[in-house]
């Protein structure tokens, strides 16, 4: 189809025809609906309602402004908060690293009933952190448990204790995610690795690890992310005692629900955010700054 | 440099034979190609020099000594995997320095104890290996940044520079294009006369085993079917199947039967076959044979006694090859030139005695 | 040099040419040439590695194992018995089932014999090298002999050695060996195929001791519906089962329909909304709890169905991974489709989805493992106990009555065996979900 004068400019393209973006429309309507509703304009709330000093009949009271957030985020309730899930991060996972380069490393290989040994590794998956969280309340209680520890109610080592399920439980996930990534090591750069002298050992460090490095920052990053929403094991184990020592950051927030402090708990909400979305935003950089080998 | 034996190998994965005691001898020296179709057992033999599979049955013997049990960083041998598998996370310069970096080697002379290579020496080494493989300029890439035939470099450079006792060589030169082929078979041709180590190369490709091979052997379905130079098993190839490999148009192979009336021959239908002359007395009349003849031996000839049902001519410029059926079994000619012919119609041919092949029909196996 | 000293000192030696020309002997004379220590000896390395590798298999595995083998033999002792008798490993006082195997209601009996029955044809299937999709190898008579003798041997022994646990009599051991006797008669006659001999006898007795053991315990110990009725686990159950399907279903169907928006339409502000979407995934229930949980209780739906789903019931990953899928599906498929008259719709159908299958099956085991494990939510918007999930009837059970430890921990063992069951039937599909963003295909 020829066009007078000949010259066919970018605007002479067909447009969006508006029954495509109509039906786009209607596909995409039950998602940004919920979208809407249950994730922006919440979060839009928190916005505001930091900003309001409340009172025990859940009325939004005074009108306090920034200065709320600024109050509270420096609060040694918040930064004991944080300073508990940090915890929980620096104990579940390194170990959850190198369990999972244990585990992976250790059923990547052709033995005869491997595959049992790898179904064994992955089925801690199976355990929800409730059912994980009674089995070692029943493991550690200083009554009933199996071992009777005071774990649990000595406040120097609650946090350990919970961060001991934790760590359990991780290990299918982190078996899971270290084994992808060895599974796609090729198997003849080992095997060169191995004609050229290289022991055991030192083709897992000079080798093996470099090679799964995008895999294993990968699966640090879901595990941190986890346990900064570390509450469902807390809530269990110790309920948050003894004496308050091992009240995460979002046991505190679940804690906050109640409509007399919904300023407050607003505000460690939104700190939760930003911390999070630091870690994220960590994550992206380092990922993306990772050279991809040899695709 | 040393020689590599196979005694009577075996080996089984679970219920399947790769390998059917292999005796094989590779010298000292030596370019030795194993050859065959995927699936005969040739990678799974160069893996067990390597030690990268163990042994089921029999021994392995590099140099004098067995080494069945030896563990493949021990064993002094290097590999070329048909992927590379370099490192990619290592610079080209490390990935050759690799083999240098953890094995001990007797630099100071073979009298002396093995040591450690200090980093001056790795250094010259690893230049000398670069600058002989074309590699200069290129020690600070990844291999990610380099072509396929510099990876291929890259791999041969690796696999040299610790003077190896052997090279093996899984098909290196499948992934590489057509005429890249061709350059690096000359430049591989090169290498090993000029490094003079043993070579065992493993391949599927006919073509490079012809032209690169002091001898080759032809493994199928895990046994040994001939193992002789080029020349060898094209020309006295030791059963059907080499003769059936060996050859681009492959060799022609027809039922017949000997016949001593009218002069000894082998008669195919209305088509008759020169004998060799050193087995006209060693078969009986109506002893049914397999006889082959290659199609650059089969001439044209208006006084041939092979007739010929020809289906399509290809004409290629420099020679054509005529397709067609003697007795309804598929028969190729290939003749030099234009000749003149046309589809359809018959044409007759003849055969030098010499070069008529004749087989066992039930073992397959060459009538000498 | 000191002009004393001759000059004509003799020229040192010509240095052996350095390699420079390209087809020179290049690679060092002998008496310079390289050569590794010699070819080791054969090492006996070889069969200690193989020993140590599955060491720390073992190790590794005792690692997961324990706390699961501690549990349940927790489960199955009255918790004060237990450890007063100072014997942390063996199950004193165990609360059996005193009846036989046709006993107990009729649902009952099928499901045992049922399970049973299949534990048995798988296991005989695996030793026949078949699978569960090509079940041929079961049919023929040995293996089909085995499978419904054992179950016959299993259903005439496990009731003995139930009533006879639970009247405490001598006679136990010796039922048990003859269940494990007999069963593992049965077991042989369906292994007998196996070479070397030793391999059908172990399996055999191996397979009757593990069938024998796990039966006696999962259904002839009473903590089991002790823990099912005192913690109320059937409406709980029900709860997780019903919102674990409503959200699933939920996010599965607008998931596919968000992606194949994103991947095969054209409209504006495309990139804009995409971002909206993925944007989401910085916004987990942990930030925005106190805000959802204030918009549950002004619509009034504390303690409701509509609670527990409706927050759910989109997600950008889901959204994120079938877009993925539906981009792998050929531009010249869709093009097919179209020229055959195929509209959005039933490309959707017909074409998009089951070429995307695999894709969606994972995000579905995935959406599903997600739902009935869920725990803030369903704490923070249930009040009322018997509107509980499963997973949060668990923390009641709990603490009602802290020091029943056997029967919190059977309710805790049944709430995770759905799961269980899950992750054995579901493992590709799973693994590939959850590592779909760590490594490439």
């Amino acid at each position: 189809m020829s066009t007078a004068g000949g010259l066919l400019r970018r605007r002479d393209r067909p447009r969006y025809s508006a029954k495509e973006t109509a039906i786009a429309v209607a596909l995409l309507a039950p998602s940004i609906a919920v979208f809407v509703a249950f994730f922006y304009r919440p979060f839009l709330n928190l916005l505001y309602w930091g900003t309001f000093e409340s009172r025990a009949n859940g009325a939004f009271f005074e009108r306090v402004g920034l200065r709320q957030y600024r109050e509270e985020l420096t609060s040694s309730d918040f930064r004991e908060g944080l300073w508990h899930s940090l915890q929980f991060v620096l104990y579940t996972v390194p170990a959850g690293l190198i369990l999972g380069i244990l585990l992976a490393v250790a059923a990547h290989r052709r033995l005869r009933g491997i595959k049992v040994f790898q179904a064994i590794f992955s089925s801690t998956l199976a355990s929800s952190v409730a059912v994980t969280s009674v089995i070692f309340l029943y493991l550690l209680h200083p009554v009933v448990g199996v071992f009777r520890v005071d774990w649990l109610t000595d406040p120097d080592m609650a946090m350990f204790a919970v961060s001991l399920s934790s760590i359990w439980q991780n290990m299918g996930l982190s078996f899971i995610i270290v084994l992808a990534g060895l599974q796609n090591v090729p198997d003849e750069v080992m095997e060169a690795a191995t004609l050229d002298g290289y022991g055991p050992v030192r083709r897992l460090v000079r080798i093996t690890l470099p090679l799964i490095s995008p895999v294993l920052m990968f699966l640090l990053v879901v595990l941190v992310i986890f346990g900064l929403q570390a509450f469902a094991q807390v809530d269990i184990l110790t309920g948050g005692g003894p004496a308050g020592a091992t009240e995460t950051l979002v046991f505190k927030i679940n804690r906050l629900v109640r409509p007399d402090n919904i300023g407050i708990g607003a505000v460690y909400a939104v700190g939760l955010f930003f911390i999070t979305l630091a870690v994220t935003a960590v994550q992206f950089v380092i990922l993306e700054r990772r050279v991809h080998y040899a695709r | 440099m040393a020689s590599v034996t196979f005694e009577s190998v075996t080996k089984r994965f679970d219920d399947v034979v790769a390998v059917d005691a292999l005796d094989l001898a590779v010298d000292d020296g030596e370019f030795m190609v194993l050859l065959g179709p995927s699936g005969c057992g040739k990678t799974t033999a160069l893996r067990m020099i390597a030690g990268l599979e163990g042994i089921t049955d029999g021994k392995l013997l590099i140099g004098d000594q067995v080494v069945n049990d030896v563990d493949p960083a021990r064993r002094d041998v290097s590999m070329v995997f048909q992927s590379y598998a370099l490192y990619p996370h290592m610079t080209v310069q490390r990935n050759i320095e690799s083999p240098l970096l953890v094995r001990r080697y007797h630099a100071d002379g073979p009298d002396k104890p093995a040591r450690k290579l200090t980093r001056t020496e790795r250094v010259e080494r690893v230049d000398e290996a670069a600058r002989v493989l074309g590699l200069d300029g290129l020690l600070k890439r990844k291999p990610a940044a380099l072509s396929g035939g510099q990876r291929q470099r890259v791999a041969l450079a690796r696999a040299f520079v610790g003077r190896p006792k052997a090279f093996l060589m899984d098909e290196p030169l499948s992934n590489l294009d057509a005429k890249l082929r061709a350059q690096t078979r000359l430049e591989l041709v090169d290498l090993h006369r000029r490094v003079e180590t043993t070579v065992v190369y493993v391949t599927h490709d006919q073509v490079e085993a012809m032209t690169m091979a002091h001898r080759i052997a032809i493994l199928s379905a895990g046994r040994l079917q001939q193992v002789g130079s080029p020349q060898e098993v094209y020309e006295a190839p030791a059963n059907l199947f080499v003769a059936q490999f060996i050859g681009t148009p492959p060799m022609n192979t027809l039922n017949g039967t000997f016949r001593t009336e009218g002069g000894p021959a082998i008669v195919v239908g209305g088509s008759r076959f020169p004998v060799p002359a050193d087995l006209k007395a060693r078969l009986d009349e109506g002893q049914g044979v397999i006889v082959g003849a290659r199609p650059e031996h089969l001439h044209v000839s208006a006084a041939g006694t092979i007739a010929h049902d020809v289906r399509a001519v290809e004409w290629l410029g420099h020679e054509c090859l005529v397709f067609g059926s003697i007795e309804g079994s598929p028969v190729v000619v290939r003749e030099a030139g234009m000749a003149p012919l046309a589809a359809g119609g018959t044409i007759r041919l003849t055969v030098d005695p010499a070069n008529v092949h004749l087989f066992d029909p039930d073992t397959t196996e060459r009538l000498a | 040099m000191p002009a004393d000293v001759a000059v004509d000192v003799a020229e040192p030696p010509p240095e052996e040419a350095a390699p420079a020309l390209p087809g020179d002997r290049v690679l060092g004379a002998p008496e310079r040439g390289l050569t590794a220590a010699t070819i080791g000896k054969s090492s006996g390395r070889r069969t200690l590695g193989l020993a140590g590798q599955y060491a720390a298999l073992v190790v590794l595995a005792s690692l997961v194992l324990v706390p699961i083998g501690f549990t349940l033999i927790q489960a199955l002792s009255p918790p004060f018995p237990y450890f007063d008798a100072g014997k942390p490993l063996h199950p004193v006082a165990v609360d059996w089932k005193d009846k036989g195997w046709l006993d107990g209601g009729g649902f009952s009996v099928v499901v045992r014999t049922l399970v049973v029955a299949f534990a048995l044809a798988w296991i005989q299937l695996g030793a026949a090298g078949g699978r569960l999709r090509h079940p041929a190898p079961l049919a023929s008579p040995r293996r089909l002999f085995a499978v419904v003798a054992g179950v016959v041997a299993i259903a005439a022994f496990a009731g003995q050695i139930w009533q006879s646990s639970a009247e405490r009599s001598t006679a136990t051991p010796w039922w048990w060996l003859v269940a494990i006797g007999v069963l593992a008669a049965t077991q042989l006659v369906g292994f007998a195929t196996l070479r070397p001999l030793w391999k059908p006898v172990v399996l055999a007795v191996l397979v009757s001791v593990a069938v024998t053991a796990c039966t006696v315990v999962a259904f002839g110990a009473a903590v089991w519906n002790q823990g099912w009725d005192r913690g109320n686990l059937g409406s709980a159950l029900g709860r997780s089962f019903t919102i674990t399907l409503f959200i699933t279903v939920a996010q599965v169907v607008t998931s596919i329909l968000a992606a194949y928006a994103f991947a095969f339409l054209r409209f504006p502000f495309k990139t804009l909304v995409f971002a909206f979407f993925m944007a989401t995934l910085l916004l987990p229930l942990e930030v925005t709890l106190l805000a959802n949980v204030q918009t549950i209780r002004e619509l009034g739906w504390v303690n409701s169905n509509a609670a527990l789903v409706f927050p759910f019931a989109a997600t950008a990953f889901g959204t994120f991974l079938i877009r993925q899928g539906f981009r792998g599906v050929p531009p010249e498929v869709h093009d097919a489709t179209r020229l055959d008259g195929y509209g959005h719709m039933g490309f959707l159908w017909r074409f998009a989805v089951p070429l995307t299958r695999p894709v969606i099956a994972s995000f579905t085991v995935i959406s599903a493992l997600g739902a009935w494990n869920q725990y803030l939510w369903p704490q923070a918007v249930i009040d009322d106990e018997r509107f509980q999930t499963a997973q949060i009837r668990l923390k009641t059970i709990v603490g009602t009555d802290i020091t029943n430890a056997n029967i919190a921990i059977a309710a805790a063992l049944i709430v995770a065996l759905p799961v269980l069951l899950l992750l054995i039937a579901f493992s590709r599909q799973i693994i590939r979900g959850l590592t779909a963003g760590a490594v490439k295909g």
